[in-house]
């Protein structure tokens, strides 16, 4: 009798030691829904760089929050609790369908944030946050679904539930994150103009809540219900340079081609990311017809058609033409950058360029935009006076970046084959180079070399 | 795992023959058991929330001293925005436990200590597909105090309360607290 127990005893005992634990494996690698280069989804081992605690999901300069509060400028929030099985493999497969998408967001950030600092030469480091909040909402009390935002004040990404079935849950969509994260580059680098053209000369760019809270349904609604009345668009004269400088259109038409530019750069970042043009409809099938950026040259936006925009759209529906002027860019972008991968942009050159190459250009491109509007803005801002913002500098820094090389025949059908742009500001260079491609309509000088 | 992992099957298989055939003076008995085991929220660590495992356990009993084995389980589904994700819990435990005060009252405390194996396997649904894996063995080594009714021949029914810590390198943080309730049965 005794001496069975005492067998069970040195049993129990033998076993710990048996099946102690033994060293830590490595476990950074995390079982995701992830896409492929070509955006297929599926299921893969991912290594997670960037992450200092796993269960918390934060890393140096990213942390994730749920449902937090927000007082003021600050995010307040209880750090999470993610889980996770270990597989035999050592993979850390998330237990729980929050634990899977707060990781799979911060994959995603974390990468967007190494590959722009890579593409762009500079250190990208926003935004800080991923929020996951159901209770989110742009200001009108309803709460905001199936949809992902950025709010540059709280330099937060924000993803709430999804209750439309689609493909792909935003949370894990890399182009979605991907279109999220732009917004923080175009905050930091048009949000800085926005701040010192205030200091200097006193005028308001565009209204701050448009550029802090970018896809807030209700401040955008009314501000265009108080300031833009049926009255004021009857007034609106029909040559933009015509403009009082004074006058209050200038602030909205740059709001709106500001606006129109930082959702059409966003849907290309979205595909330079996940390397995917119908990213959008997967997350987002009912409203993906005018966000598609890969159709066939349908023309560059028209003279003034910001104003038809405005004058054709139903005031509440004037958001919505951010993204269709957006889109305006976002096929230019595409078209050219698709050029450029052929090796089909300059006369002399007929290199196909890789993918990585690819990328490069397209976000260097954008940057280079972004900074040709700063500039000019700070112009205005020391001569004191305000003008309309130019999206011609889109074609400027396009010509700097062909090196003084010729431009394709293709290359100009794209440019000027289709109608003019906003401002008529078309460089006179690329007017020389293109000027075998028949034009549709007669435009003003730009602004010259 | 290592090695020592690779051997632990042998050793408990061991355990378990010393628990078979036990002698005349020694009381075998069955139980089945439900608890809840305290875990972090996911959306916030500063709060809590209970799973529910169900148990079923076989022992041998001699004076103050019990033995037991136990089998848990658990199935924890969850769903946000189309992921949807099952956790399958599995859990064999074996105990020793001490009762230093049988004499006095079945219900003063009884102490316990012994070593778990967890095996998780997660089933994730995602967009259609799906994907299934099975989580490596990770060991857990279990502390309890609780309460446990005398039950003999005459007396075959028992009942019993266990407040138990766990212990393993898979949990975050590495502790986590389970309370349980069993009813036990000698045959
Ligand atoms: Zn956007």
């Amino acid at each position: 009798m005794k001496r069975e127990f005492r067998f069970i005893i040195i049993g129990i005992l033998a076993t710990i030691v048996a099946c102690s634990p033994s060293e830590k494996q490595e476990k950074e690698r995390f079982r995701l829904f992830w896409p492929n280069s070509k955006g297929d989804y599926g299921f893969k081992d991912i290594k997670v760089h960037g992450l200092k605690n796993k269960n918390e999901v934060r890393g140096n300069h990213l942390r994730v929050y749920v449902n937090p509060r927000v007082e003021g400028d600050k995010v307040i929030g209880d750090r999470p609790s993610a889980k996770f099985v270990r597989s035999k493999k050592g993979v850390n497969v998330p237990a729980d369908a929050l634990s899977h998408q707060m990781v799979a967001a911060f994959a995603h950030v974390n990468r967007l944030k190494k590959l722009s600092s890579k593409w762009l030469s500079k250190k990208i480091t926003s935004p800080n946050f991923i929020l996951f909040h159901k209770n989110f909402s742009g200001g009108d009390g309803r709460k905001s679904r199936n949809n992902a935002h950025f709010v540059s004040s709280l330099d937060s990404m924000v993803l709430v539930p999804q209750t439309k079935k689609s493909k792909i849950p935003t949370a894990l969509n890399a182009g979605v994150i991907a279109h999220e994260f732009f917004h923080s580059i175009f905050a930091e680098t048009i949000g800085k103009l926005h701040e010192e053209y205030e200091k200097i000369s006193g005028f308001i760019v565009w209204p701050k809540e448009n550029l802090d809270s970018t896809e807030s349904d209700t401040l955008v609604e009314e501000y265009i219900e108080t300031e833009i009345d049926d009255e004021v668009l009857d007034q609106i004269k029909p040559d933009p340079r015509d403009f009082d400088p004074n006058d209050l259109e200038i602030r909205k038409m740059n709001s709106l081609m500001l606006s129109s530019m930082n959702e059409g750069f966003a849907d290309i970042w979205g595909w330079i990311y996940s390397g995917d043009t119908n990213y959008f409809e997967k997350s987002f099938p009912h409203q993906s017809t005018q966000r598609q950026i890969k159709i066939a040259n349908r023309g560059l936006i028209g003279h003034g058609s910001h104003l038809h925009l405005v004058r054709n759209f139903q005031l509440r529906e004037l958001k919505t033409s951010w993204y269709t002027s957006g889109n305006r860019y976002a096929n230019l972008v595409f078209s050219v950058a698709d050029l450029y991968q052929k090796g089909k942009l300059l006369i002399d050159d007929e290199s196909t360029k890789s993918w990585k190459e690819t990328q490069v250009f397209v976000a260097s491109w954008i940057l280079e935009t972004l900074k040709d509007i700063s500039k000019e803005a700070a112009i205005h801002a020391q001569m004191g006076k305000m003008e309309l913002f130019s999206d011609g500098a889109l074609l400027y820094s396009l010509l700097a970046k062909l090196n003084e090389e010729k431009a394709s025949e293709s290359l100009c059908k794209i440019l000027v084959g289709g109608e003019t742009f906003f401002l008529n500001d078309f460089p006179s260079e690329l007017d020389e180079q293109c000027s075998s491609v028949a034009r549709r309509v007669s435009r003003r000088p730009g602004r010259g070399s | 795992m290592s090695f020592r992992v690779q051997i632990c099957p042998l050793f408990l298989f061991l355990l378990l023959l010393l628990f078979v055939g036990p002698t005349s003076a020694a009381e075998t008995y069955l139980g089945l058991g439900i608890s809840a085991r305290l875990e972090r929220e996911t959306e916030s660590r500063d709060t809590v929330d209970a799973i529910v495992p169900y148990f079923f356990e076989a022992g041998v009993g001699e004076g103050k001293w019990r033995f037991m084995g136990e089998l848990l389980y658990y199935n924890d589904k969850t769903s946000e925005s189309f992921v949807e994700i099952e956790l399958t819990h599995y859990e064999m435990n074996l105990l020793g436990k001490y009762h230093p005060w049988r004499e006095v009252s079945s219900y003063l405390p009884i102490f316990g200590a012994g070593i778990g194996f967890i095996q998780e396997n997660v089933e994730t649904r995602i967009g259609g597909e799906v994907d299934r894996v099975e989580g490596d063995v990770e060991p857990v080594f279990i502390g309890s105090v609780g309460f446990l009714s005398t039950f003999s021949e005459s007396n075959p029914i028992g009942f019993g309360l266990d407040i138990r810590a766990l212990y393993s390198e898979s949990f975050d943080p590495e502790v986590e607290f389970d309370i349980g309730g069993r009813i036990n049965f000698i045959f």
